[in-house]
């Protein structure tokens, strides 16, 4: 081992370390556990998505729409396309912390993730993302966890048990009392959408309750704290997608002022910094929807879709950005 | 942007997930009528090797089993679910992994415990034999001390030989990181079974 392991020597090594292990037959046992499970068989459905990528209108498939958890607020949004979107995959909700002018604020961002066998496992999955050695794929985002902070969730009828490492328990570096509040939240609102459904977070490490996370005191069971999310958020195209001719974007508002902004301006801009195209979408229950925007006659290369909310007074209040390319 | 929707009947070309090399598996799997099937061949062909691979993330070979059993169960009740039957292999194998970690945890915590109450494991002195029994226990201890997702990388690669997309698609995480994942996870292993081998013991 002095030089160190290649691929080869590891090969041997892992193999080696459990070339003895001779496991005991239990397919009677899982067969006594099925038995009674056995559901009649259905055709197999099977959506291909063409030539590997994927524009922003792609429907969703089955397994997209039913497992993003929305919580009761994001009930109106709908599910993106994931880019591309395989059929062994579902989009996960995750929330971080970007800035807008009124202060940091939660913007959703959907990734796609395997399938989960069950919440728990999805919510696991999703919280995961949002720590430092994942993280948000668009870049105008942070995210205040650490590096392994989660380590399981379990979603209760009750509640949802987050078990955390020690790591998640200290301050994140360079960051004030008011972002670890929005980290605890990052947290709520992220496996909140994974449960699909409004439940408080009890957050625990080594199986005993915590009171203090990311170096801020928190409650037992945490709620969900409203008017946290962004003005504008644009949860369709995700960041980096690959578009041919079409591409419809879709978000979510959050209230302005106490009032809920009446419409989105959009606008695509090319890497000069020209504006290609632009529009307003009305929004709907807080959702927001471009229709088709017409990319076939722009040349290929990089565009950068922003979506923002004004005031009644037109200063700009918020703004979001997505980045991508035309082939 | 085309959608093809293939209903109904067992043909699923085109398919391009879940393709993974050897024996096709997803033919003998989107053959089986039905659940129960599916599942005994899926049993046939991988119980061994997923027990295997749950060992290797968790140590402990009774474990192991329940968790690979739990997962067959799992894979069955979501059988009509699943959109294509070569999906099943790769389903299965995330379970294991998923279930492997959730398990850990608990398995921590009564490690934890039952070392408050008997004292630390005694390490083997620097002149004990290498016996395989030995260095197989080394191996499974060493990997115990990595990060998860270095010890999954480096399962799911060198025991399952499985390529860096298949990884990442397994764990839901990029290339990069996979490959990331893999370098600092065989350097962190190297340097653990160098501390409980100092003399370079090449076998």
């Amino acid at each position: 081992m002095s030089h160190g392991p290649d691929e080869a020597r590891l090969r041997e090594i892992l193999s080696d370390a459990v070339a003895d292990v001779t496991p005991q037959d239990r397919l009677g046992e899982i067969r006594r556990r099925t038995s009674h499970a056995s559901r009649p068989h259905r055709p197999w459905v099977l959506v291909v998505l063409g030539a590997g990528t994927a524009t922003a209108a792609v429907v969703a498939t089955g397994v997209l729409a039913g497992r993003v958890g929305l919580t009761e607020g994001d009930r109106a949004d709908r599910t993106p396309a994931a880019s591309p979107a395989p059929s062994d995959t579902q989009a996960a909700a995750l929330y971080f912390v970007g800035a807008t002018p009124a202060g940091a604020r939660l913007f959703r961002e959907f990734q796609g993730v395997p399938i989960a066998a069950d919440d728990s496992a999805l919510a696991l999955d999703a919280l995961q993302r949002l720590e430092a050695d994942a993280g948000p794929d668009d870049p105008d985002y942070r995210t205040l966890w650490p590096d392994g902070a989660f380590t399981d969730v379990t979603v209760g009828d009750d509640w949802i048990s987050v078990e955390v490492s020690a790591a998640a328990l200290e301050p994140a570096a360079d960051s004030g009392r008011a972002d670890a509040v929005l980290g605890v939240q990052q947290a709520v609102y992220t496996a909140e959408a994974a449960a699909g459904s409004s439940l408080p977070i009890a957050f625990e490490h080594e199986d005993a309750p915590v009171r203090t996370i990311l170096g801020v005191e928190v409650e037992q069971l945490v709620p969900r704290m409203p008017g946290l999310r962004a003005p504008v958020s644009i949860s369709d195209p995700t960041e980096g997608l690959v578009a041919d001719d079409a591409l419809v974007a879709r978000g979510t508002v959050g209230p302005v002022a106490d009032r809920t902004p009446g419409e989105v301006s959009w606008e695509l801009r090319g890497s000069d910094g020209a504006v290609v195209a632009s529009g307003t979408a009305p929004v709907d229950e807080r959702s927001w929807d471009t229709g088709a925007i017409d990319l076939s006659d722009l040349a290929p290369g990089r565009y950068v879709l922003s979506a923002q909310v004004t005031s009644d007074t037109d200063d700009l209040v918020a703004a979001d950005t997505r980045t991508i390319t035309v082939r | 942007m085309t959608i093809h929707a293939v209903l109904g009947g067992g043909t699923l070309a085109g398919s391009a997930v879940g393709a993974h090399r050897g024996v096709d598996h997803g033919a003998l799997v989107s053959a089986a009528v039905n659940a129960d099937e599916a599942v005994e061949r899926l049993y046939l062909d991988h119980w061994d090797q997923l027990v295997r691979l749950s060992v290797l993330l968790v140590r402990d070979q009774g474990q192991a089993e329940e968790i690979v059993q739990d997962s067959f169960v799992e894979l069955h009740r979501r059988w009509s679910r699943l959109e294509d039957p070569d999906r099943a292999l790769p389903y299965l194998r995330q379970t294991v992994v998923n279930r492997s970690r959730s398990a850990l945890r608990h398995r921590r915590v009564v490690r934890r415990h039952l070392a408050r109450q008997h004292g630390e494991e005694t390490a083997p002195g620097a002149d004990e034999s290498v016996l395989a029994e030995t260095r197989r226990r080394w191996v499974l201890d060493a990997l115990q001390q990595l990060p998860g997702r270095q010890r999954e990388v480096l399962a799911l690669r060198y025991f399952l030989d499985m390529s860096e997309a298949e990884i990442a698609q397994t764990l839901g995480v990029s290339k990069g990181a996979v490959k990331s994942h893999a370098s600092r996870g065989a350097a962190a292993l190297r340097t653990l079974l160098d501390e409980r081998d100092p003399g370079g013991g090449e076998r």
